[in-house]
């Protein structure tokens, strides 16, 4: 266990709460001064609330030792991505033209977190609308990566990922509409899940593209991950794509340490074919396979439908969707959005409704091919992704090009997690992808854990005193300025 | 097959098609914007030519409708 407070799991630092060997307004100070030591170089948050926070914190404090804790939750640190509308708290979506929003209720997932005794940091830096990035030409500066702050944290969820790497709070909730839960935490070495179409409400939350958004965590391990999961899953009367499915009483239930008895299917075609991955990943991935043999998981090659497919399916659906949300002000000020978004929205008006019937009819043939490779196999692994590059204005045209291996579970919208997968010779995490059944957030989350706890990579954080040095430059430069 | 049974309209119009889209989306782009929305139409319309299939007539969407999810809940929504 961490002797810095702010490198505490959930799970350590709630067994911590409980004991009375921690207070939660200790907790919650410490994070803030993480945060006001690194965040001018990290740029984590678009809109802290320091204030709010301590007034939680205390409060939790209060009711803690009157009463003892609430749940798991009571008094821990966590984020939201700034497309979650918070009431009274500005929700911006990182968009110019969201400047001054300020909503009148909190989405689903943070009065879910707000009654589990969570206590709210800030609104964490996100892509534009939580699409296209990272861009320069929007409301904020886009976030670093905390392992190496001239690298990308990849997105949308960047603030989230970037801010929990390097202990800046203990829990964070994102989206993931091709990946933007997976790819971050993939890019700065935590645990991220995408749980199932319809599991978590995304009442209030800003939307991207309907048919294909979804909500979920992301912490340091997948213990952390099973604990929000617990708190934010469930039906949702109010969200139209809300499921009618069981949750489990605690997904922790699942955390049995081991694989045996599950079959572990590996896509082979997309990486050896479609989109290749360079070799130190794929060292990196046949290692991980190993440790998931090892841990008694029976491990085999299986045929998807071709990764382009997948790709083009969602990027047509997600252009006509996006358009749709965003005409207006595309037509009435568009020099309101960024670049990034505004070439992929643009893509919207030169679609008809026979495109996105045709791309949903793909979208049917994808997922109904996907559910039945998932009979035969448990789960399916694979990266999420290359370890981050150079932080710097994305290429428009790979909007339109790049093949992701996340937006398949997107499209079929079976539950898919990120786990780190050790380090590079930079020193920049690699990921490990694992996806599982429909609603089968259990299976998925039990493989995350088991892996995490048979290798050493949670061990290892960000060099915090490395992003405090540079953020005391960049405020000696601001101040020169 | 005849154009009007062609599936997919893919290379078939004229240059000029990007006017006409736009002009059909009641949208008018000033540049630079207008430039940017060219770079991408391209791409566009490869995505458009391969989700174009010969799909039977009884291949649904992933559209499903279920009306109960709309009725209000007594809350906002």
């Amino acid at each position: 266990m961490s002797s810095d407070p702010t490198f505490l799991t959930v799970a350590e630092a709630s067994g911590l709460i409980a004991a009375r060997a921690l207070s939660p307004v200790e907790l919650t100070e410490a994070c803030l001064a993480r945060q006001a030591e690194v965040d001018d170089v990290l740029h984590s948050f678009i809109t802290p609330t320091p204030e709010l926070a301590m007034r939680q914190a205390r409060e939790a404090e209060a009711e803690i030792m009157r009463a003892g804790p609430r749940g798991p939750l009571h008094g821990i640190p966590y984020t939201l991505k700034d497309i979650f509308e918070t009431a009274g708290i500005r929700t911006t979506g990182q968009s110019r033209s969201l400047a001054d929003y300020v909503p009148a209720a909190d989405c689903y997932v943070q009065t879910a977190l707000a009654a589990a005794g969570g206590v709210l940091l800030g609104k964490t830096t996100t892509w534009e609308f939580a699409h296209g990035g990272p861009s320069w030409d929007v409301f904020s500066p886009p976030a670093c990566n905390p392992w190496n702050t001239a690298r990308h944290p990849a997105g949308s969820s960047s603030g989230s990922a970037a801010g929990l790497a390097a202990g800046l709070f203990l829990a964070t909730i994102g989206s993931d509409t091709g990946g933007s839960i997976r790819q971050p935490a993939a890019a700065c070495g935590t645990a991220g899940i995408k749980p199932t179409y319809g599991r978590v409400s995304r009442r209030g939350v800003l939307p991207n593209c309907f048919s294909h958004d979804h909500v979920g965590p992301l912490a340091w391990t997948c213990e952390d991950l099973a604990i929000l999961m617990n708190v934010i899953a469930g039906h949702d009367a109010m969200d139209p794509g809300s499921a009618r499915e069981p949750v489990p009483a605690d997904y922790r239930d699942a955390l049995c340490g081991d694989l045996r008895g599950l079959t572990i299917g590996v896509p082979w075609q997309w990486m050896d074919e479609e989109a290749p991955i360079s070799a130190s990943n794929r060292q990196a991935f046949e290692a991980a396979l190993d440790v998931l043999e090892g841990l008694g998981a029976s491990v085999r090659g299986v045929t998807l439908p071709p990764l382009a497919e997948f790709n083009d399916s969602k990027r047509i659906i997600a252009m006509a969707e996006l358009f749709s949300i965003h005409q207006a002000t595309l037509r009435a000020r568009p020099d309101l959005l960024g670049s990034s978004l505004r070439y992929r929205i643009m893509g919207g008006a030169l679609l008809r409704a026979e495109d996105y019937v045709q791309a949903m009819r793909m979208r049917a043939n994808l997922t109904a091919a996907v559910q039945q490779v998932l009979r035969e196999v448990d789960l399916l692994v694979l990266p999420c992704s290359e370890p981050a590059g150079p932080l710097q204005e994305g290429n428009p045209e790979s909007l339109f090009t790049a093949l992701s291996y996340t937006a398949p579970f997107n499209v079929s919208g079976n539950p898919a997690l990120s786990v780190c997968n050790g380090f590079d010779a930079d020193g920049m995490p690699f990921s490990l992808q694992i996806a599982g059944r429909l609603f089968d957030e259990s299976t998925v989350l039990r493989a995350g854990d088991a892996y995490e706890k048979a290798t050493s990579w949670r061990q290892r954080r960000p060099d915090v005193g490395v992003l405090a040095r540079q953020a005391a430059q960049a405020r000696q430069q601001a101040t020169t300025v | 097959m005849s154009d009007f049974l062609s599936s997919s309209g893919a290379g078939r119009k004229g240059p000029d098609e990007l006017s006409v889209l736009l002009a059909q989306a009641d949208f008018e782009l000033p540049e630079p914007y207008l430039s940017e929305l060219r770079d991408a139409y391209a791409h566009v319309q490869r995505m458009k030519a391969r989700v174009h299939r010969n799909y039977r007539y009884d291949e649904e969407p992933a559209h499903v409708f279920h009306p109960r999810t709309f009725e209000p809940t007594g809350g906002p929504r």
